[in-house]
């Protein structure tokens, strides 16, 4: 866990999630699309000129936890790209956070963001799924006899 | 977890010389094709003599399209299992079109268009309906043909996008223009044959390099619900899917016009052996995109999953036969495409509205400038980077609201024209409600479900029996008119 005490750099510097951008997002799915970025530099802590590219040897690291405090964080995601693509998520919600790391130092922590995975209820699975059967049955079933009738000659 | 970075795995260099190399192929077997083409039928229907083998590989290449191997996996990504058992049931589409190809076959034997039978069958209301959704769904199914194309050219070669979607569109487009359905048909089977070995080449290896327990573990540990068996928006993508691909095939002019050029002895098993021998390639391609989380591989874009997850499996070499493949399954899509709806243009729209007197050298000259004319409307829709499940499932109402009226026209004489009408305009009108208002994995099964009633319904309270002799009558310019 890299994360019980942040060492800060002038060179590693804050991320933040770029989409979604409200810290909070809803993904009726289960799976969400993150893309990250290195936030802009406060003028009174950040030389003015700030680097575009990550530092050498530094990677962007992507945590997920079920719980606010991340007591339980799984890193999915270890790199130099600014997105990946999250999916397969069970219903609750789910706290992810961006960083960056360089060797065994630790950049500072972004703002974290909130996911909620809602999925539709399952009486109007199981209602739907029963009227696609319906229309399933009633169509091959019109194809099928069609097709032996007019082998029949019984269209002509 | 260490993540892979998404870096291209071949130089642009080589994706240059397998464009060109594979392009000139397809142009020049375009050209030699083409020359059998000696009349209007002969460019549009190859002659109406096209065997079993010829048959099932068309139909089978022009379905297996770059949405069976970039959104196979990229539903399968999303939505796990469920994801790609449920993209794999539209080759029920297929083994269902098999009965009705021969019904249409007994129907309506010297047919060019299947806007026709909806003229001849509906009149010129249903027609107009009919042929406005057709279009619509032909462009939005080239459209993510091209942009497939393209993102698969960037991701594998780092090509820009533009110029990788450029060059697909321009090649498929020269050998379409120069063969007509000779030459689609003849390069479809080269390709059908490339794209079931590269599956299985690319399956095999993939198979004997991935530790299945290990898979199995990270993904229920990491991406539980895609091993869900009751994960419910991949439960009601199922029929979603299913009544999609019927949608496409019942409909639409490519495979209406594989209908007419296959023999009519053996048009049902070449539909049957299409069905069958695309049923696994989905689950095959959803397959290895369940694997790309638990390799450590990153996915920005689900679409683009498939060729990631191969070309880090297999490198270099790997890289080079997915390219191959999908290029082929491009290729043999947006020909099939083309073809169909210049056709359905040329006989539908110009000789019935424009010049109903106009030779068959004037037919032919007329779909050329139309093929030219939607390859380039295509390559302008292209532009923009689309998500290509936003293009493609925006068409699933408007082609499932033509599966009841297509159906019941077929097989039932007292169809009723105008329930039909009512059941495309209210079946897409409201299935893109649904897809607006509701979710896209619940548009096409209310869309389905409303025609389905209304023709029904309106059939049954106000049958109004047709003439089928008519329908199969030499007059292509006068509907039925009960």
């Amino acid at each position: 866990m890299y994360l019980q005490t942040p060492t800060w750099s002038e060179s590693l510097r804050e991320v933040a999630f770029i989409e979604p951008v409200d810290g909070i997002a809803e993904a009726p799915e289960g799976h969400i699309s993150l893309a990250w970025s290195l936030r802009e530099g406060d003028a009174g802590q950040l030389p003015k000129e700030l680097p575009k590219e990550l530092p050498k040897g530094a990677e962007y690291v992507l945590e997920r936890s079920r719980s606010p405090d991340f007591a339980d964080e799984t890193v999915l995601y270890q790199g130099k790209d600014r997105g990946t693509f999250v999916s397969g998520m069970a219903e609750g919600n789910y706290y992810f956070r961006v960083f960056i790391r360089q060797g065994e130092r630790v950049g500072p922590m972004g703002d974290v963001l909130v996911v909620n995975v809602t999925y539709v209820e399952r009486q109007k699975v199981v209602l739907l799924l029963a009227v696609g059967f319906l229309v399933f049955i009633a169509t091959v079933g019109v194809i099928i006899f069609g097709s032996i009738r007019s082998n029949q000659g019984e269209l002509n | 977890m260490e993540g892979i970075d998404t870096q291209t795995v071949l130089q642009p260099s080589t994706g240059w010389l397998l464009l060109a190399v594979f392009g000139s192929i397809w142009i020049g077997l375009g050209i030699y094709w083409g020359r059998k083409a000696k009349n209007l039928e002969g460019f549009m229907l190859a002659g109406r003599n096209v065997g079993l083998a010829l048959g099932a590989a068309t139909a089978m290449a022009t379905w297996v399209t770059s949405n069976t191997v970039m959104v196979a996996p990229s539903l399968a990504m999303r939505q796990g299992i469920w994801g790609m058992v449920a993209y794999s049931t539209a080759c029920f589409g297929l083994l269902l079109f098999a009965p009705m190809a021969l019904r249409i076959k007994n129907l309506i034997p010297k047919g060019y268009t299947s806007g026709d039978f909806i003229y001849k069958r509906y009149g010129r209301v249903a027609w107009g309906i009919f042929m406005t959704i057709t279009s619509v769904y032909s462009l939005a199914w080239l459209v993510t043909m091209g942009v497939a194309g393209g993102k698969l050219i960037e991701v594998l070669t780092g090509i820009p996008y533009e110029y990788g979607m450029s060059v697909i569109l321009f090649v498929c487009v020269a050998y379409t223009l120069f063969g007509g359905l000779f030459a689609v048909i003849g390069t479809d089977f080269i390709q059908s044959i490339i794209i079931l070995i590269g599956v299985v080449a690319i399956g095999g290896v993939i198979l004997s390099r991935l530790e299945m327990p290990e898979i199995y573990q990270s993904i229920e540990t990491t991406q539980p619900a895609l091993l869900d068996v009751f994960m419910p928006v991949a439960l009601l993508s199922f029929f979603n899917l299913m009544f999609f691909g019927w949608g496409e095939v019942f409909h639409n002019n490519v495979w209406w016009s594989r209908a007419f050029a296959i023999r009519k002895k053996v048009v049902s098993k070449a539909f049957l052996l299409a069905g069958f021998c695309w049923f696994p390639i989905p689950i095959a391609a959803g397959f290895i995109a369940l694997s790309a989380a638990p390799l450590g591989i990153n996915i920005i874009d689900p679409d683009t999953t498939a060729p990631l997850v191969a070309s880090y499996l297999l490198g270099g070499t790997g890289a080079v036969l997915v390219f191959i493949v999908v290029f082929c399954s491009l290729a043999s899509s947006i020909d099939s495409l083309l073809a169909a709806t210049a056709d359905l243009l040329t006989e539908d729209v110009y000789k019935r509205l424009i010049r109903p007197q106009a030779s068959d050298a004037e037919l032919r000259r007329g779909a050329s400038i139309i093929i030219i004319g939607i390859g380039l409307l295509t390559w302008a829709i292209c532009w923009p980077k689309w998500d290509l499940l936003m293009v493609l499932y925006i068409s699933g109402p408007l082609v499932a609201s033509t599966i009841w009226p297509i159906v019941a026209g077929l097989f039932w004489q007292k169809s009723n024209p105008t329930a039909s009408c009512l059941a495309m305009l209210l079946g897409s009108m409201i299935g893109l409600w649904a897809y607006f208002s509701i979710a896209w994995y619940v548009a096409t099964l209310v869309s389905t479900v409303v025609s389905m009633l209304i023709v029904v319904i309106g059939t049954l309270i106000f049958p109004k029996p047709c003439d089928w002799r008519r329908i199969a009558g030499a007059d292509h310019t006068q509907p039925d008119n009960g």
